[in-house]
C-alpha cells in the first residue's frame, strides 16, 4: 500500500480534530509551545506551523482570547476559551461522538454482512 | 540563569531574526509585531528543549526553524497574501470571461478596423489584412493580461475566509448546450462575422478600389448583379444569427441556406461564363504590384469548380446538421 496516500488520507480526517483538541485543551490558558506539547504528550502531534496560525485564527474569531503575560524575562501569549468558543467546543464535541457513534454502526453494519 | 540565556539567544538569534523577518514581511501591517514576538519565544521555546536535549545552540536553533518549515507559506496560514494569483473559488469565472470576452470582441476589432482602413486608406488590402490580424494578436494579449490582473486583485483583496468562495454563486442557467446539439456563441459569431466582412470586401471591390489595392472584381458589372451579390453573401449572417436563435438548424432554415448558396454560386458562374466576374488585366496588376510575369491567364475553370465547391459545401453542412439534429431536437 502506497504510505503517500495512507498520510494523505490519515491527514484530511485529523485536519478538523486540531481545533477540537485545541479548544478542549485551552479550557486552562496555555502559550502556544506549551499547547503543542501538552498534545504531543497526548499522542496528538501536531505542526508548529499549524498550530500557531491557527491559533491566532481562532483569536480572530473570538473562541479563544489572549493575554501577554510578561512576567517572565521572555514574554509568552498566552491563550484561554471564551464564551464563545465554549459554545462552539460543545457542538464539536456532540457531532464528533455522533460521527463516531455512526461510524461504528456502519462498521458493524458491515460485519454482519448487512448490504442494502 | 534567565538573563544570561536572554543575552545568550541574543547574539546567536540571526537564523531566528532572519526566519521571523522573512515571515512577517508578508504579512498585513497590523498584527506583525505580535506575531513576531510570539514566533520569537516559541523558537526560543524550541531552541531551549533541544539544547537541553543535547543539542549545541547552532544546531538547535536550526532544527527549531527547520521544523516551521518555509516562512513564506508560514506567513501564508497567518493570513498573509494568497500564494497564487487566481484560486479555485473564481478561476471558473476567469475561465468563463477568457472564454467568452475574446469571442465578442476580437471578431469586433477585426471587422471595425478592416472597413474603417479598407475605406480611409489605399494601402494593399494585403497588408490591411495583415496589420489587421496583428492588431487582434494585440488586443488578444492586452485582454488576457487585464482580464488576469483584474481577477489577481479581486482574489488578493477579498477576505482570507472568502478565498474559496465563488464571487457569484452558480446557478443553472449558465449551463452550455450539449455539444453537437445546439449552436456556439463563438461558431455563430465567426459565421456573421465572417458573412459580413465578405460582403464588404465584395461591395468595396465592385464600387472601385482605387490608389495602390488590387482590383480583382469587375466594377463594369451590372448594379443588379453587384447588389444581388452583396445581399446573398450577406444573407449568411442573417442566417446564422436565426440558427442560433432556434438553437439548431431547422429544415427550413436549411433549405434557405441551399437556396442562397445556390443563387449566389449560379450567378457568379453565369458572371464568369461571360468572363464579366473578373478583371481582364489581373496578371497586369499583379505584375506591376509584385513583379509577378503577366504570361498567364485566369483559370476561368479552377476559379468556378472553386466556386462550386465552397457553395456545396455550405450547402451540404447544412443538409446534414439540421438532418442530425431533427433525431433529438422537438419540431416547432
Amino acid at each position: 500500500m502506497d504510505e503517500d496516500l495512507i498520510a494523505g488520507h490519515l491527514q484530511e480526517l485529523r485536519r478538523g480534530t486540531v481545533v477540537l483538541a485545541c479548544l478542549t485543551t485551552l479550557a486552562q490558558p496555555r502559550y502556544g509551545y506549551a499547547l503543542l506539547e501538552t498534545l504531543a504528550e497526548a499522542g496528538f502531534a501536531v505542526e508548529g506551523n499549524t498550530l500557531y496560525p491557527l491559533l491566532r485564527r481562532l483569536e480572530k474569531q473570538g473562541l479563544l482570547t489572549s493575554e501577554w503575560n510578561t512576567d517572565e524575562a521572555r514574554p509568552r501569549k498566552f491563550y484561554r476559551v471564551s464564551p464563545d468558543g465554549a459554545a462552539v467546543l460543545d457542538q464539536l464535541m456532540t457531532e464528533w461522538r455522533s460521527l463516531d457513534a455512526a461510524i461504528g454502526s456502519l462498521d458493524g453494519a458491515a460485519d454482519r454482512g448487512d448490504t442494502r | 540563569m534567565t538573563a544570561r540565556n536572554n543575552t545568550n539567544t541574543k547574539t546567536k538569534s540571526t537564523l531566528a531574526d532572519r526566519y521571523i523577518h522573512t515571515v512577517t514581511r508578508h504579512l498585513p501591517t497590523d498584527g506583525r509585531d505580535d506575531v513576531a514576538r510570539e514566533l520569537r519565544g516559541t523558537i526560543a521555546d524550541a531552541v531551549d528543549d533541544k539544547t537541553a536535549g543535547g543539542l549545541t545552540p547552532e544546531d538547535a536553533e536550526r532544527e527549531a526553524v527547520t521544523e516551521l518549515g518555509d516562512p513564506i507559506t508560514l506567513a501564508r496560514s497567518y493570513g498573509g497574501r494568497p500564494g497564487y494569483l487566481i484560486g479555485p473559488g473564481i478561476y471558473p469565472d476567469y475561465i468563463r470571461l477568457m472564454r467568452v470576452l475574446p469571442a465578442i470582441v476580437l471578431p469586433l476589432v477585426l471587422v471595425a478596423n478592416f472597413i474603417a482602413k479598407a475605406t480611409t486608406s489605399d494601402e494593399h488590402w494585403g497588408s490591411i489584412l495583415l496589420e489587421a490580424f496583428l492588431l487582434m494578436l494585440s488586443v488578444a494579449v492586452h485582454l488576457a493580461f487585464w482580464v488576469t490582473v483584474t481577477f489577481a486583485i479581486i482574489e488578493w483583496s477579498r477576505p482570507e475566509e472568502e478565498r474559496n468562495r465563488p464571487l457569484d454563486s452558480w446557478n443553472p442557467d449558465q449551463l452550455a448546450e450539449v455539444p453537437g446539439r445546439g449552436v456556439g456563441l463563438g461558431e455563430t459569431i465567426f459565421g456573421a462575422v465572417f458573412a459580413v466582412a465578405l460582403a464588404a470586401i465584395v461591395a468595396w471591390q465592385f464600387g472601385g478600389v482605387g490608389g495602390n489595392a488590387i482590383q480583382v472584381l469587375n466594377p463594369d458589372v451590372d448594379t443588379v448583379w453587384q447588389v444581388a451579390l452583396v445581399v446573398l453573401i450577406a444573407l449568411d449572417a442573417v442566417l446564422a444569427v436565426l440558427v442560433w436563435r432556434a438553437g439548431r438548424w431547422t429544415p427550413v432554415l436549411a433549405a434557405l441556406n441551399v437556396a442562397t448558396n445556390a443563387a449566389s454560386a449560379t450567378l457568379l458562374l453565369w458572371l464568369l461564363s461571360r468572363d464579366e466576374l473578373l478583371v481582364a488585366d489581373l496578371p497586369g496588376q499583379l505584375e506591376e504590384k509584385f513583379g509577378w510575369s503577366a504570361d498567364w491567364s485566369v483559370p476561368v475553370g479552377l476559379v468556378g469548380a472553386g466556386i462550386v465547391v465552397v457553395a456545396a459545401w455550405e450547402a451540404i453542412d447544412s443538409i446534414v446538421k439540421a438532418r442530425r439534429d431533427a433525431g433529438g431536437a422537438v419540431r416547432s
